[in-house]
């Protein structure tokens, strides 16, 4: 699927956290702060989509399926059409089979499931070759 | 002045010095021990919680994110986690009150209840809200209405558990540590 564009920075890792639910939001942008990454939120996936219109990009996506306005799915599949190359990963408490792979479908490069821990992001970048 | 006087002098002052420093240190040893104490009660509280399988390791994974997140995060992420399941248990409440249920409305209700609860490890809600969306994609409203009152149980006894925790975490961070 996608392959590792490089930091948007530089230097940093960046990321974008897709969530309507903000405790989740909260939760998983100090994970990310934990392991050094810069974060942004967006709380649904018409957000993502109006921030990548915008021209901001990021090395790595946390999508969640469920959200109003645009769900993950649609926002996923909006992403690739416009050509984002970003690791796009699913997150979600879904576990049905059909489910996840309806998910992975619209254009994801991972499936976790929630909750994220920081050894779930490690494996995630470490997939990508962030890190060691 | 007469070298004697000017003698007593400096020793009385250095006198008053070393007593003044050894009250301070003496305070501050106390403090610490006392923080050392109610740290040490808070985490036995979390073990208690994960022992009574209301709570699993996330909960502390999530504690431990302070370190590199600020003192308050706990204190400021529990109160908005518990606001937002009431919300979302009244909607349920409200959907199941319907002659004509939602089911999918339900579904979504139970997703979103799960996904913040999976995340702060309090997995006995997360567990029952998993059961409710099996009845609600069952479309089963007897067995979706006997699985909300089990959630409504569970949740209950989890926010109990969760503000006497954030009792003891607003003592540490407050520095109150009166009664340690």
């Amino acid at each position: 699927m996608a392959t590792s564009n490089g930091s948007s920075t530089g230097t940093k890792i960046t990321a974008l956290v897709v969530d309507d639910d903000r405790v989740i939001n909260a939760i998983h942008c100090k994970l990310l702060n934990k392991l050094g990454i810069e974060n942004h939120v967006a709380t649904n996936g018409k957000e993502a989509v109006d921030l990548h219109c915008s021209g901001k990009k990021f090395d790595l996506i946390l999508m969640d399926r469920d959200m109003p306005i645009m769900n993950g799915i649609e926002a996923t599949r909006e992403l690739r059409a416009m050509g984002v190359r970003s690791i796009i990963v699913g997150v979600s408490t879904r576990s049905i089979k059909q489910e996840i792979q309806e998910f992975m479908d619209s254009g994801l490069d991972d499936y976790q499931e929630k909750p994220l821990t920081s050894s779930k992001v490690i494996s995630i970048l470490r997939k990508i070759d962030f890190v060691d | 002045m007469h070298s004697s006087s000017l003698r007593f002098f400096l020793s009385l002052n250095l006198s008053l010095l070393l007593f003044c420093g050894a009250s301070f240190f003496s305070s501050a040893m106390a403090g610490l021990t006392a923080l050392e104490a109610l740290t040490e009660q808070l985490y036995d509280f979390i073990q208690s919680m994960e022992d009574d399988g209301i709570v699993d390791y996330h909960f502390k994974d999530c504690y431990n994110m302070k370190e590199a997140n600020g003192p308050f995060l706990f204190i400021e992420l529990i109160p908005t986690y518990i606001s937002d399941s009431e919300t979302t248990l009244e909607e349920m409440t409200a959907e199941l009150d319907q002659p004509l249920v939602k089911f999918k409305h339900l579904e979504q209700l139970c997703t979103r209840l799960k996904g913040g609860t999976a995340c702060i490890g309090a997995c006995r809600v997360a567990t029952s809200c998993g059961e409710l969306r099996r009845a609600a994609i069952a479309k089963n409203k007897d067995n979706c209405l006997l699985r909300l009152e089990m959630i409504k149980g569970d949740f209950s006894i989890l926010r109990n558990r969760l503000e006497a925790f954030l009792e003891l975490e607003r003592r540490i961070v407050t520095n109150d540590y009166q009664g340690c």
